[in-house]
């Protein structure tokens, strides 16, 4: 039992409980929407509550070593939802399939597969862009940066507002919304609202570029 | 304005970052549409984590009921120092009970501490000892009680 989460949450209030709860699983749920398109479906039996209450019970049990000296536990476990989600959606595309044998929970074949995988990428999957890593051939990793600016480019298209934000990034505009906000002379609210917007846009062009 | 562009390389990473931001809803009314776009009641999947959560602490080490018997000596020691409920009416360790549950919920998600559920049906010596434990959990978690609690 990780005594820091132990005390984080038996200090919380319903409230705040129910709040971490319900942002987690919305996170989780636009994350799989997110990244289906690129890796396809999560194994059989699996879904965004699962994953949630997965993380919940890792954090709690002490299996993940959360460190509150270096990061506040909401940002932890949403990290680690994003780790765990990628992960299964990685193995299904690119290595294999997840089954579970009759009688052994599906559960228990994810957790032993991660594990393992765990203890030689445990840096791997922290970053939510470190996925560019993984493409080991330049030519195809040149060829999906390439395919990744030419879809940005197509999905501010006519939208002045949302070039804005992709003209400041090209610029070397910091990626926070913060900064963005600084460098277009808007609030934060704003910047959100484009880049929903704009990332919205671009997974319908990479959806209809994978589909087609 | 900065002129040095970026990279095609360091373009795509700020932009899956930015993105990665871009999918934390901005607020609970936001959140719950996501969740009910999925086919999730979010008031039941609510119910259910907080069940998961009162499990996980009440079943946990940590939990002062799971300890080992010194442990749960000291601990009656511990709860025998504080002090507060003592010379307190009825009236008052209920509106104190009413106003630690109110603050922090959490206090009540364990099982146990449900059995004392009927407050009015308690005895006062009950009542001081659901209190006194009260006190005890929320200070054991690490949290500085307010003056008048």
């Amino acid at each position: 039992m990780n005594k820091d989460a132990y005390r984080f949450f038996t200090g919380l209030s319903q409230d705040e409980l129910d709040k971490i709860f319900t942002e987690l699983l919305a996170y989780a749920i636009n994350l799989i929407d997110r990244y289906y398109w690129r890796y396809g479906v999560l194994p059989a039996g699996i879904d965004p509550q699962d994953i949630v209450q997965r993380i919940v019970i890792k954090t709690l049990s002490g299996k993940f070593n959360w460190d509150p000296s270096k990061i506040d536990l909401y940002p932890f476990m949403k990290g680690r939802i994003w780790s765990e989600t990628t992960k299964l959606f990685i193995r299904k595309e690119y290595k294999h399939e997840l089954h579970a044998s009759e009688g052994e929970d599906i559960h228990e074949v994810i957790d032993r597969e991660l594990s393992l995988e765990e203890t030689v990428e445990r840096d791997f999957y922290c970053d939510p862009a470190i996925w560019l890593d993984a493409i080991e051939n330049e030519k195809e990793r040149a060829k999906v940066i390439q395919e990744y600016i030419e879809d940005l480019l197509e999905a501010c298209q006519g939208k002045p507002e949302l070039e804005e934000i992709v003209y400041a990034i090209l610029d070397g505009c910091e990626e926070k919304p913060r900064f963005l906000a600084e460098w277009l002379k808007v609030s934060v609210d704003e910047v959100n609202n484009r880049l929903k917007r704009l990332r919205s846009r671009a997974d319908r062009i990479i959806e209809r570029r994978v589909t087609s | 304005m900065n002129t040095k562009r970026r990279n095609d390389e360091k373009v795509v990473i700020a932009f899956e970052r930015l993105f990665d931001d871009s999918l934390v809803p901005n607020s609970l009314e936001e959140a719950d549409e996501t969740i009910r776009r999925a086919g999730i009641n979010p008031d039941k999947y609510r119910n259910e984590m907080r069940s998961l959560a009162a499990k996980l602490l009440s079943d946990s080490p940590l939990n002062w009921r799971n300890q080992s018997i010194d442990e749960i000596e000291a601990t009656r020691k511990s709860l025998g120092d504080i002090k507060l409920v003592k010379n307190l009416a009825v009236h008052q360790i209920l509106d104190r009970i009413a106003a630690l549950q109110i603050k922090y919920p959490q206090v009540f998600i364990e099982p146990v501490l449900q059995a004392h559920r009927n407050l009015e049906e308690q005895s006062e010596e009950d009542l001081a000892y659901l209190l006194q434990e009260m006190i005890f959990r929320i200070k054991q978690a690490g949290i500085d009680l307010d003056e008048d609690q």
